[in-house]
C-alpha cells in the first residue's frame, strides 16, 4: 500500500437536524453532507460535503438564491442555480468563528448576515469578497450559555436577538446599541427547562419557544412601530403541553403552530393552544427538524433514525365531517329498525342489514339508489353479514342455521344466489375463504367448509357441498374470527384465528369427509387474549392481525405441519383489525386498526398513521376497502346512523425522501460472506436491522426490522446462513437468513434462549446478577452445513460460556462456563489456525486471553476451561480486537490488534507452535485516538482504527528481522466521520475496493481503492 | 422492572445508597484521589457545580478524617442543596467575579489548593453540541479557578471525550504543565465521561484573570490538527484499584464480604425536574389542552382535572 490514500464517503445515515424547503426542492443536512431532493421526482438529486465531521444545524436562504449553511463554528454560503441538466451549488464564502453558532439570519441587502453564538454574542458579517473578519460584534450584558436563538430585522440597526438561555429564560436584546455590553430589553420567564428553539414570525408578531420542560410557549409582542423595539411589550399568550418528552423545534404558520420533539411526535396547534393533530413517527425516533411549504401544503421532518419524511398537513377527520348516509323517506318510513351491520362491495355500494331483517343496498350520497333487497324475519335480531375477498359476493347467516348467498354486479343489482340450512343451531361465524368457498362454524366449534358449485352447471341448479370438517379446540369463545386457505406445493391448509387469540392449522384433504377433530398445530394466544382479527394470504405471505396491537407474518411448514411466526410488528394502536393491499403491487400495505375512539390507518411504507377518523371506537360495524382508483373508502355505524367517506390515497400518503435505519444507537454490525450487499445492525432499541444496499453500498434499498428482543442487542455473529443476536436480559436468539428467487430477504427466528429462563413476573425477585451478553462468536467450522453450531459468549458478570445451537431441534444449550475474567467481558474473536481453533477474549480490566477451542468444551462436561495465554495489554477496557495470521517457518504468527478505553492501539505478534506461545514483538501507540478505541481491523499491510473521537486512522504495519522480530507501524492517514459514538466497525474487500462501515448514532460507509499486496517478514 | 433491578445492574448505585452517598459519583472522586493523591495537604478546596453534593461529602470525609475541621471546603452551586456538615455552601453563579471574591473571603484571603468540578449540562443527545456545552462549562470553571487557585494548585473536572476534545486539551495545557485524562473504574466503559486532572497551576506570565469575557476553546491549527498525526492528546491513566468493583460488571445482590442485601430507597430523589408539570398533566389527562400562561403547576393541574371531570359528566348525561 503506497502513495496517498483517497477515501470516499459512500453512504451516511445519522440524525437529520435540519431539513428545509427551497422552492421545489428539499435541502437537508445528514451529518456534514447536504442532500438536495427534488419534489418532482422525490429523489436525491445532489449531494455536497459542506462540513468535515460536524453536522449541519441550519439552512437559511435569501431572495438572491444564496443559501447559508451553518453548523458548529462554521458558516458557508452558496449560490444555487438550477439549470435543466444540473444543479449548480457554488461556494461564495466561508466563515469560521471562535464560538458555536446558534442562529443565522440574512439581512435585507442580500450580502450581510447576522449571527448569534453560544455565549450570547451577535455578529455582523458580509459575505462579499470573502471578508475575513466581522463587521460588528455585540455582547449582551447577560453572559450565559445559549441553547438557541433567533434574530429578526432587516438591517443591523434594527436587529433584535431573542436568546434562549441555559437558565430557562428568553432574553431579548438589541445588538446595535452604543459601546459596551448591550442591556437586556425583556426577560421572558416561564419555562422550567433549557430553551431548545426559538422561532419568530413577523405576520403574527409572535415568538414561539420550545423547551426541556416539554412545553411550547407562544409570546405576543406588541410593537407601536416595526422598528421601535424599545417600547415593545411582551406577554405569554399561550402554553401548549402535548409532547411527552422534550420539544426541539417549532414553526409558526398563518394560524397554526407545528412542534416536533423527542417523543417522535409532530403536534399541530391552533394559535389558541388547541391540539388539533398529532403525527406520530414512532419508529423514526426524535423528530429534530420541521419545515412547511405553503405551495405544496407539506411538512418535512428530519428524524433521529436519519429519515426525511414528507407529511401532508391534514387535520383528523371527525364524524361530523364525513358523509352521513341516509335512506330516502320511502324506505325510512317502512324500516324503523336501526341498521346493525354494513359492508362495502367493490362497486362502491353499501349493503346494510337492520334489526328487523331488512337487507338494504345503495350508494352513499345518492338516496335515490337505495332499495330494500328483501326483508327476511329469519335474519332479524341476529344476523352475520360477511363479504368475500373479491367484494362481489356476500352472505347472511342466521340464528337457526340458515345461510343465504348474494351476488352484486356492477350495476347495483343484488341477487340471491343460493340459500340453505347448513346447521341445526346457531351459526357462530361465517367466513369467506375464496370466491366460492365459505367456512361455517356451528355449535361446539364445529367447522365446515362449503363449496358452491360454479355458475356453468346451472342445469342441475347451484348447490353447496361440504368439502371439509374440523373442530376447534375447547375454549371459552369457540368460533373462528378469521380464516384463510394456504396452498403449499399443492397441499392445501386451513389457517384460522379465534376469539381467544389463538391460530389453528388444519389440513385440507379432498377425499376426506370425516371430521378432523384436532388441529395439526395451534399457536395458543398468539395475538393475546382479545382475539385474532384477520388472517390473509397476500402475495405468498400469510399475515395475521390481532387485538394485541400486532401484525405478524406466519409460515406453514408443510413437512412438520406447523405454523411458525416469521416476524412480528407492533403497531401504534390498541387493536389491529385488517390489512389492505393495493391489488396490483406489494409496494406497501395499509394496516387498519383502532386507537381509543379513532379508526387509524397506518402505512408500512411511511411507518406512520396516514389517516385518523374519530368514529367512536372499534366496537361497531365498519368496513374499509381500497378501491381501484387508489382511494380509500370507509363506512361505519355510529349511534345507529351510517357514515361514509372516501379519501384520496395520493393526498394521504407522501413519499419518504430518505429512509432511516435506527432511532437509537447501533451497537454492532455483521454481514454474510455469501451476500455482501446485506448488513445486519444490532440496536440499543432491541431491534435487529437487516439492511439491503445497492451493489456499491451507496443506497439503502430495503430494511427489515426484527423486533423480538426484549432488551438491547449488543452483539451479532453470522455462521453460514444462520446468525445469532444477543444482548440485554441475557437473551440470545438464533435466526436463519433466506433469499428467495427474487433475492428478497426473509429472516426466520429459529430459537430464543434466556440464560435464566423465562421468569414469571410474579415470582419473587432473584438475587442473581442482572447480566447481559456483551459479545458472541461462532466457532469456525469446516463444514458449514453441520446441524450444530458452536458458540462462545462473553457476559457482563465476567463469565465466558460455551453454547451449542442445534438447528434440527431448534434449541440452544449452555454447556459450561469459565469465570477466568471475573470482570465484564467485552469482545470475543474466534480464529482457525492451521491445526487448532483459537478464541481471543478481552475484558474491562484490560486483559486479553487466548483459549484453545476443543470439542469437549461444547459437551456438557466439566472439561477444563483455562486460557493458554493471557496478558494485560491495556489499562482498562479492551473495546476492539482483530487478528491476522502470518505464516512462519514453524507454527503460526498471530498478529493481534487491540484498541482500548485508554486511547491506545496495541499490536502484538505471537508465535504459536505446538501449544507453546511466545510474544515475538509488540508495538503500541498510547495516543492513537483522543477517546475510546472502538474498532480495529487488520487487512493487507493496513491497520485501521476508529474511536468515539470520530476519527478513522490508517496505519501501515510491517514485521522485520529474523532472530529478533520487530513490528513497525506508521501513521498513514486520518479522516473524520460524522457518526457520533462509534461502537463497531467492519471492513471487507470487494473486487479492488475496500469498504469500511462504522456504526454508532448512525451508519457511515467509506470506500477506497485497495489491492492486497502483502509481503510479511 | 422490579425496584431492585437498578441495584443489580449497577453495583456503584447500590453501594452509594448503602454508604449514604448522595450520588454514585462519590466513588469516582475517591478513586481519582487514591490514584493522584489530590487531597494530600489540601487546606482550601472548592467544589464547583456541587449539587447534589456527593463530591463535597467525599471532601468532607477525607479532609476532616480526625473530626477536626482544619481544611475549608466551599461548595458552590446555582441551586441550594441540603446542608452538609463541615461544608460551607455558597449559592452563586460561577461566571461572576462576586462568587470568586466570596470564595476567597471564606478562605480568609488565601487561595485554593484544589478546585473540583463534576458539573454536566442538560444533554440534548447531539453529541457534538453536548460536548461543546460541557467544554464551555469546564472553561467557565477554569475561568473562576484562575481567580482563586494558588500557583502549583490542582484542578479536576469532568469532560466528555468526544470529537473536539483535543481543543480543550490545548487550552488546559496553557495553564497546567501536567494534564492527565483519567477514568475511574466507577465510570462506565461505554460512557463518554472522563476526568481531567490538571496539576501544577502555572498560568502564562502575562495572564490576567478576567471574568468579563468567557474563555473560549481553541481552533484547529497545524500543531493541533483536525485530522493527522499532530493532535494534542494528553496521557490517559485508568484509576481505581483492580480489586475494586467494575461498573460494567454485574454483581449478585449478595456481595462477598458485605452485609446481606437490603433494598434501600435513593438517598435523594430528583428535585423538581423540568418535566414535572408535563408529567402532572399527563397523569390528569390534561396533555394537549390549553393551559393559562400565568398559572402555577398546582392551579394548572387542578383546572385540567376539573375540565376533564366535566367531560366525563357530559358523557354520562348522554342517553
Amino acid at each position: 500500500m503506497t502513495g496517498a490514500i483517497t477515501v470516499k464517503n459512500t453512504f451516511i445515515s445519522t440524525d437529520v437536524v435540519c431539513a428545509k424547503f427551497f422552492g421545489s426542492f428539499v435541502l437537508a443536512g445528514v451529518g456534514g453532507i447536504l442532500k438536495i431532493f427534488s419534489l418532482t421526482s422525490n429523489k436525491c438529486v445532489k449531494e455536497i460535503e459542506i462540513f468535515k465531521g460536524h453536522k449541519i444545524y441550519g439552512i437559511q436562504q435569501n431572495k438572491e438564491n444564496h443559501i447559508l449553511i451553518y453548523g458548529s463554528k462554521s458558516v458557508r454560503i452558496f449560490d444555487f442555480s438550477d439549470s435543466s441538466e444540473d444543479i449548480l451549488f457554488t461556494c461564495i464564502a466561508s466563515i469560521t468563528l471562535e464560538d458555536w453558532i446558534v442562529a443565522a439570519h440574512w439581512l435585507s441587502d442580500g450580502d450581510q448576515i447576522a449571527l448569534v453564538t453560544a455565549h450570547n454574542i451577535a455578529w455582523l458579517w458580509s459575505c462579499r469578497n470573502n471578508i475575513s473578519s466581522p463587521l460588528k460584534r455585540a455582547v449582551c450584558s447577560e453572559k450565559c450559555i445559549l441553547y438557541s436563538a433567533t434574530v429578526c430585522g432587516d438591517d443591523w440597526s434594527n436587529c433584535v436577538v431573542f436568546a434562549g438561555t441555559v437558565f430557562r429564560e428568553v432574553v431579548v436584546w438589541l445588538p446595535a446599541g452604543s459601546e459596551g455590553d448591550q442591556p437586556v430589553l425583556h426577560r421572558l420567564e416561564g419555562h422550567n427547562g433549557v430553551i431548545f428553539s426559538l422561532t419568530w414570525d413577523w405576520q403574527t408578531r409572535s415568538l414561539c419557544s420550545t423547551s426541556d420542560d416539554r412545553s411550547v410557549r407562544l409570546w405576543n409582542i406588541s410593537l407601536l412601530d416595526k422598528r421601535d423595539w424599545k417600547s415593545s411589550k411582551v406577554i405569554c399568550s399561550h402554553v401548549f403541553y402535548g409532547h411527552s418528552a422534550r420539544v426541539w423545534k417549532s414553526i409558526i404558520l398563518e394560524d397554526l403552530v407545528v412542534s416536533v420533539g423527542e417523543d417522535c411526535q409532530i403536534c399541530v396547534w391552533s394559535l389558541k393552544g388547541k391540539l388539533l393533530q398529532t403525527f406520530e413517527r414512532s419508529t423514526s425516533g426524535c423528530q429534530w427538524s420541521i419545515d412547511y411549504s405553503s405551495k405544496f401544503n407539506l411538512l418535512v421532518t428530519g428524524a433521529g433514525d436519519g429519515s426525511i419524511q414528507l407529511i401532508p398537513l391534514t387535520l383528523p377527520l371527525k364524524t361530523q365531517a364525513v358523509l352521513s348516509v341516509s335512506y330516502p323517506d320511502c324506505i325510512a318510513q317502512s324500516t324503523l329498525a336501526p341498521t346493525r351491520k354494513i359492508i362495502l362491495l367493490s362497486s362502491g355500494c353499501i349493503v346494510a342489514i337492520s334489526d328487523d331483517g331488512s337487507l338494504l343496498s345503495g350508494y352513499p350520497g345518492i338516496p335515490s339508489t337505495w332499495t330494500v333487497v328483501c326483508r327476511d324475519e329469519r335474519f332479524a335480531n341476529y344476523c352475520l353479514l360477511s363479504v368475500g375477498s373479491t367484494r362481489t359476493s356476500f352472505s347472511l347467516a342466521s340464528l337457526n342455521g340458515f345461510v343465504a348467498l348474494y351476488e352484486g354486479d356492477s350495476s347495483n343489482s343484488i341477487s340471491k344466489v343460493f340459500e340453505q340450512k347448513v346447521e341445526d343451531g346457531k351459526i357462530w361465524s361465517l367466513l369467506w375463504l375464496s370466491k366460492n368457498e365459505i367456512l361455517v362454524c356451528g355449535d361446539e366449534g364445529r367447522l365446515m367448509i362449503w363449496q358452491l358449485s360454479q355458475r356453468e352447471d346451472v342445469s342441475s341448479g347451484r348447490k353447496l357441498t361440504c368439502i371439509g370438517k374440523f373442530r376447534l379446540p375447547r375454549a371459552r369463545e369457540r368460533w373462528p374470527t378469521c380464516a384463510t386457505l394456504v396452498t403449499n406445493n399443492n397441499e392445501k391448509f386451513l389457517l384460522c384465528g379465534d376469539r381467544c387469540g389463538s391460530v389453528h392449522l388444519f389440513t385440507l384433504n379432498q377425499s376426506l369427509v370425516e371430521e378432523q377433530a384436532v388441529p395439526n398445530h395451534s399457536l395458543s394466544k398468539l395475538h393475546g387474549k382479545l382475539g385474532v382479527t384477520s388472517i390473509q394470504n397476500i402475495k405468498n405471505q400469510v399475515i395475521s392481525t390481532g387485538r394485541d396491537g400486532t401484525v405478524r407474518t406466519l409460515r406453514v411448514n408443510q413437512k412438520s405441519l406447523q405454523v411458525s411466526v416469521i416476524s412480528t410488528d407492533k403497531m401504534p394502536m390498541d387493536w389491529v383489525c385488517t390489512v389492505l393491499c393495493p391489488s396490483r403491487s406489494m409496494e406497501y400495505i395499509l394496516i387498519v386498526g383502532f386507537k381509543e375512539t379513532n379508526m387509524v390507518i397506518w402505512s408500512t411504507e411511511e411507518r406512520r398513521i396516514v389517516l385518523q377518523l374519530d368514529c367512536g371506537g372499534g366496537h361497531r360495524s365498519w368496513d374499509c376497502i381500497m378501491s381501484d382508483n387508489r382511494s380509500l373508502e370507509i363506512t361505519f355505524v355510529r349511534e345507529k346512523c351510517m357514515f361514509y367517506t372516501s379519501q384520496d390515497l395520493e393526498e394521504l400518503m407522501k413519499p419518504t425522501l430518505l429512509n432511516g435505519i435506527s432511532p437509537r444507537e447501533l451497537n454492532c454490525l455483521s454481514s454474510f460472506h455469501s451476500y455482501p450487499s446485506a448488513l445486519l445492525f444490532g440496536g440499543e432499541d432491541g431491534t435487529i436491522y437487516v439492511c439491503k444496499f445497492s451493489e456499491d453500498h451507496s443506497v439503502l434499498e430495503k430494511r427489515i426490522t426484527l423486533t423480538s428482543h426484549i432488551s438491547s442487542v449488543r452483539c451479532l455473529s453470522t455462521h453460514g446462513n444462520f446468525f445469532f443476536s444477543a444482548g440485554g436480559r441475557a437473551q440470545l436468539k438464533a435466526w436463519r437468513f433466506e433469499l428467495d428467487l427474487e433475492n428478497e430477504i426473509t429472516c426466520v427466528e429459529e430459537a430464543s434462549h434466556m440464560l435464566k429462563g423465562e421468569r414469571n413476573p410474579r415470582s419473587p425477585p432473584s438475587i442473581d446478577p442482572e447480566m447481559r451478553y456483551m459479545s458472541i462468536c461462532s466457532v469456525p467450522n469446516e463444514d458449514d452445513n453441520s446441524d450444530v453450531v458452536q458458540l462462545v459468549a462473553g457476559y457482563s458478570d465476567g463469565a465466558l460460556r460455551w453454547l451449542t445451537f442445534d438447528s434440527t431441534s431448534k434449541t440452544i444449550q449452555v454447556n459450561g462456563e469459565s469465570m477466568f475474567h471475573g470482570k465484564c467481558v467485552l469482545k470475543l474473536f474466534a480464529v482457525q489456525l492451521p491445526t487448532d481453533k483459537v478464541l481471543i477474549s478481552t475484558a474491562t480490566d484490560g486483559r486479553v486471553a487466548l483459549w484453545y477451542l476443543v470439542p469437549e468444551m461444547f459437551e456438557a462436561s466439566n472439561s477444563v476451561r483455562e486460557p493458554f495465554w493471557s496478558t494485560r495489554s491495556h489499562q482498562s477496557g479492551v473495546n476492539s480486537i482483530h487478528v491476522r495470521l502470518l505464516p512462519a517457518t514453524e507454527g503460526t504468527i498471530l498478529l493481534l490488534a487491540s484498541g482500548g478505553d485508554d486511547n491506545s492501539v496495541v499490536l502484538t505478534a505471537l508465535h504459536i507452535h505446538s501449544e507453546r506461545v511466545s510474544v515475538v514483538a509488540e508495538w503500541s501507540s498510547s495516543s492513537a485516538h483522543a477517546a475510546q478505541v472502538t474498532g480495529v481491523w487488520l487487512i493487507g499491510d493496513l491497520l485501521i482504527s476508529t474511536s468515539i473521537d470520530q476519527r478513522l486512522t490508517f496505519w501501515q504495519w510491517s514485521l522485520s528481522g529474523h532472530e529478533s522480530v520487530l513490528i513497525k507501524c506508521q501513521f498513514l492517514h486520518q479522516i473524520v466521520s460524522s457518526i457520533p459514538d462509534i461502537q463497531d466497525m467492519k471492513i471487507w474487500q470487494e473486487k479492488s475496493n475496500l469498504h469500511i462501515c462504522l456504526v454508532g448514532k448512525g451508519v457511515q460507509t467509506f470506500s477506497l481503492p485497495f489491492n492486497e499486496d502483502l509481503k510479511p517478514c | 422492572m422490579g425496584k431492585t433491578s437498578k441495584d443489580k445492574r449497577d453495583v456503584y448505585y447500590r453501594l452509594a445508597k448503602e454508604e449514604g452517598w448522595r450520588a454514585r459519583s462519590a466513588f469516582k472522586l475517591m478513586q481519582i484521589d487514591d490514584e493522584f493523591k489530590l487531597l494530600e495537604g489540601v487546606k482550601n478546596v472548592v467544589d464547583l457545580c456541587a449539587a447534589p453534593g456527593s463530591w463535597s461529602q467525599v471532601l468532607a470525609k477525607r479532609l476532616h478524617k480526625d473530626g477536626t475541621e482544619n481544611a475549608k471546603i466551599v461548595a458552590v452551586d446555582l441551586q441550594a442543596m441540603a446542608p452538609l456538615k463541615g461544608v460551607i455552601q455558597l449559592q452563586g453563579d460561577i461566571t461572576q467575579v462576586s462568587t470568586a471574591n466570596a470564595i476567597i473571603d471564606h478562605f480568609k484571603g488565601e487561595s485554593a489548593d484544589l478546585v473540583v468540578c463534576d458539573g454536566a449540562p442538560d444533554v440534548t443527545g447531539l453529541h457534538e453540541m453536548d460536548e461543546y456545552i460541557q467544554a464551555q462549562l469546564l472553561l467557565a470553571a477554569l475561568n473562576i479557578t484562575t481567580h482563586i487557585l494558588k500557583p502549583g494548585g490542582s484542578f479536576l473536572a469532568k469532560i466528555f471525550r468526544g470529537k473536539d476534545i483535543t481543543l480543550l486539551y490545548s487550552q488546559l495545557k496553557l495553564f497546567f504543565p501536567k494534564v492527565t485524562v483519567t477514568k475511574p473504574l466507577s465510570s462506565r466503559n461505554s460512557s463518554i465521561e472522563s476526568f481531567v486532572v490538571c496539576q501544577d497551576y502555572s498560568p502564562p506570565s502575562d495572564y490576567v484573570p478576567n471574568m468579563s469575557n468567557p474563555l473560549l476553546d481553541h481552533k484547529y491549527t497545524d500543531w493541533n490538527q483536525l485530522t493527522g498525526s499532530n493532535r494534542i492528546i494528553v496521557p490517559f491513566l485508568a484509576c481505581g484499584d483492580l480489586s475494586a468493583y467494575d461498573s460494567d460488571t454485574n454483581y449478585p445482590l449478595e456481595l462477598e464480604g458485605r452485609e446481606p442485601y437490603l433494598y434501600r430507597p435513593p438517598v435523594q430523589a430528583p428535585i423538581s425536574p423540568p418535566y414535572e408539570e408535563s408529567v402532572h398533566l399527563k397523569k390528569s389527562k390534561g396533555l394537549g389542552k390549553c393551559v393559562e400562561p400565568n398559572m402555577s403547576v398546582e392551579e394548572t393541574v387542578k383546572s385540567v382535572e376539573e375540565s376533564v371531570a366535566t367531560l366525563h359528566l357530559n358523557k354520562d348525561l348522554k342517553p
